[in-house]
This record gives structure tokens, C-alpha cells and sequence, in this order.
């Protein structure tokens, strides 16, 4: 074989291993590049228990019918809330996480 | 150029090979990722297994951020919900709040480190953020019943508070009616059950909230996970054996307007009467 030859075959393997390197790279970057963190959640402002949403307001001295109907309404309103409460204590209990890789 | 030649320069021109195409065999095995029907492993078989690998890592990186967005929504809505805590201690409301913000914090510096990881390929760390995922579930797992469990607390708390003052003018009607001889006996009656039941609510949400209060992630421990479970499961049944009361006293209280409506229609309707009577003659 010749020295031409040996030099062709050479400069062509290196001429392969650069194209694999480049391949190899080019396909890692275009397919990870595209995933990006979206979530922005603001974090709670506060600690303290000064809202009064759950305050239910009812008056301690007027004992007319209106008003025991009108407490029995917020009263409602309330248990409605005990409902949804509810719910979220199920929920925290039975929640599944969504699988990881594991390896 | 001699045969001697090309024998030295072949191996070098191999090993250039080999080099090249490494990378792809260390990240095919070093990346596994799963899906709904099971198991996808990623082999190495040429460039169909490299871009395999890369879809199994985006697809790991895609459940990742889809697990994080989920302990992130529930961590902002019970943080809300804790804000609007009005019954509980202040101690209680401030270390509840102090894990959940933790929480939120350790959840969104993860997302942005797997996003970097991912960005710059750098397979072994996103592995272990990704897996960290998995072990930090045990605590995600802990606060978000138990702050559930001591919001409805709360709720129980601040209904037995209306529900207080509420009876305490029932009882003004009732005396009232009672001291000017009107028949109210249902009313007691149920007004007795309304306060019997009321008080074991109370009594119910304090016993849920003393049993989870002081409950710690598990950190892996199978006895402390049971022994967790356990206290928020019978936390709950506390909580709902509360709202059975709850509603029973509700129907208590109605049952008691309607007999002081009524007592109170019949009075205006024998008041009217005798006026006309009276009028008459």
C-alpha cells in the first residue's frame, strides 16, 4: 500500500470522527434545549390570621325571626366550606404522585 | 510506506473512533426512563439509541416539571387556605406556614435546577435532582393532609363559635316564650341536642388537630410513614364525626326557629283576635 494511500485513509477516519462528534452534539442540544421551567408561582404574602372570611358576624342581641334565619344562612354558608374542607383532607390523602425514573 | 506503517496508524485512528462515539454509549447507560405502560430502556444501537435517549430524557424532565407544577399548586392553595385560618394558634398557624413555604421554595429552586441540568446535558446531576423528586414526596405527603386536616379544624372551630352564639339567642327566645306560657318543648328538646352536639364537635376538631400537629416526615422510615398515616387517618374520622355533628345541630337549629315562628304567629294570631273582641263590645 502506498503512502498517499495510508495518508487518505487516515485523513478520512478523522474527517468520520469529527462528523460523529458533531452529530452526537448537534442531537443532545436540539432535543433538551427545548425543555423549559414555566411554572412561576408567587408565594404567600403573609402569615397572619387577620382575615376575616371566616368570621361569621352574627349578631349576639337581635333574636327576631329575620335575624335567626339570617344567621342560619351564614351557618350554611359555613358548613358548605366544611364540605369543601372535606374534599381537601380526602385529597391530601389519597394523593399519588406522578412516577419518577427511578435509575 | 510499509505494512509496519499502517499497523501503527490504524489503532490511532480507532481509538479517535472510539472516543467519538463514547459519549453516546455513557449517557444510553446512564439514563432509564418509564412510562404509563412500563419501562422504556434506553440501548445503545447506534443513532436511533442516541435519540432515544435524548427522548427519554425529555420525557423524564417533562414528569418531572409536571410533579413539581402539581406539589407547587397544592402547596399555593393550602398556604391560602392557612392564611385564612382564623381559630388555631398563632404557633400552630406559623409552623404550618414556615413548611409550606419551605416547601414551595425547595420545589422551585429543583425546577430551575433540572431546567439547567437539562439545558447543559449534564446527565448525572439531573438524574439525582430527578430522583430527589421521589424522596422529597414523603414530606409533600405529610403537609398537605395535615394542613388540610387543620384547616377543616378551623372551620369546625369557627362553626361551634356561631353555632354558640347562635344557641345563645335561641335559649333568650325560648325562655321568653316558656315565661309567657307557650308551648315549647320540642324547642328544648332539640335545643339540648343542638349543644350536646356542638360540644363533641369541639371537642372531635381539638383531638384531630393534637394528633397531627406534631407529626414529622417519615425520611424514609416505614414505621414512622405508618404511624403517620395512621394519626392522619383517624384525624379525619375525628373531623368527620365533627361535621355529622355539625349538620345534626344545624337541623336542631332549624327545627327550634320553626317552633319560636310558630309560637310567635300564634301569639300575634290570638293578639289580633282578642283586640277584635275587644273592639266589638
Amino acid at each position: 500500500m502506498s503512502k498517499a494511500k495510508i495518508y487518505w485513509i487516515v485523513i478520512i477516519i478523522i474527517l468520520l470522527v469529527l462528523a460523529i462528534w458533531w452529530w452526537s452534539s448537534a442531537m443532545n442540544n436540539s432535543s433538551i434545549t427545548t425543555v423549559t421551567s414555566t411554572s412561576t408561582i408567587s408565594n404567600p404574602s403573609s402569615t397572619n390570621a387577620t382575615t376575616s372570611s371566616y368570621n361569621s358576624g352574627i349578631s349576639a342581641t337581635d333574636t327576631s325571626n329575620a335575624s335567626l334565619n339570617q344567621d342560619l344562612s351564614t351557618i350554611d354558608s359555613q358548613m358548605n366550606g366544611l364540605n369543601s374542607d372535606s374534599a381537601s383532607v380526602n385529597q391530601g390523602l389519597n394523593d399519588q404522585p406522578i412516577p419518577q425514573s427511578q435509575q | 510506506m510499509n505494512k509496519n506503517y499502517l499497523l501503527r496508524i490504524l489503532p490511532v485512528a480507532g481509538v479517535l473512533v472510539a472516543l467519538a462515539i463514547s459519549p453516546v454509549y455513557a449517557q444510553s447507560l446512564s439514563v432509564t426512563a418509564t412510562n404509563g405502560s412500563g419501562g422504556v430502556k434506553v440501548t445503545n444501537n447506534g443513532s436511533s439509541a442516541s435519540l432515544r435517549m435524548a427522548n427519554a430524557e425529555k420525557n423524564a424532565v417533562n414528569r418531572a416539571n409536571q410533579e413539581i407544577t402539581r406539589r407547587l399548586t397544592s402547596l399555593n392553595t393550602l398556604s391560602t387556605r392557612v392564611n385564612a385560618m382564623v381559630r388555631l394558634s398563632a404557633t400552630e398557624k406559623t409552623s404550618l406556614s414556615s413548611q409550606i413555604q419551605t416547601q414551595i421554595t425547595d420545589m422551585n429552586t429543583l425546577q430551575a435546577q433540572i431546567a439547567a441540568d437539562a439545558s447543559s446535558n449534564a446527565t448525572t446531576s439531573l438524574k439525582s435532582d430527578i430522583q430527589s423528586i421521589t424522596k422529597s414526596y414523603r414530606i409533600f405527603a405529610l403537609i398537605i393532609p395535615q394542613g388540610a386536616i387543620e384547616a377543616m379544624a378551623d372551620r369546625v372551630q369557627t362553626l361551634v363559635s356561631d353555632f354558640d352564639a347562635v344557641a345563645a339567642k335561641l335559649q333568650t327566645r325560648i325562655s321568653a316564650d316558656q315565661s309567657a306560657g307557650a308551648n315549647v318543648s320540642a324547642a328544648v328538646s332539640a335545643m339540648t341536642d343542638l349543644n350536646a352536639k356542638v360540644s363533641d364537635a369541639s371537642a372531635q376538631s381539638q383531638t384531630a388537630v393534637s394528633g397531627v400537629s406534631g407529626l414529622q416526615p417519615d425520611n424514609g422510615v416505614q414505621t414512622v410513614m405508618q404511624s403517620n398515616t395512621a394519626a392522619l387517618k383517624a384525624a379525619r374520622a375525628d373531623l368527620q364525626t365533627a361535621q355529622q355533628d355539625l349538620v345534626a345541630a344545624r337541623k336542631d337549629a332549624g327545627a327550634i326557629v320553626k317552633v319560636l315562628e310558630s309560637v310567635r304567629t300564634s301569639a300575634s294570631s290570638t293578639s289580633t283576635v282578642n283586640s277584635t273582641a275587644t273592639s266589638s263590645q
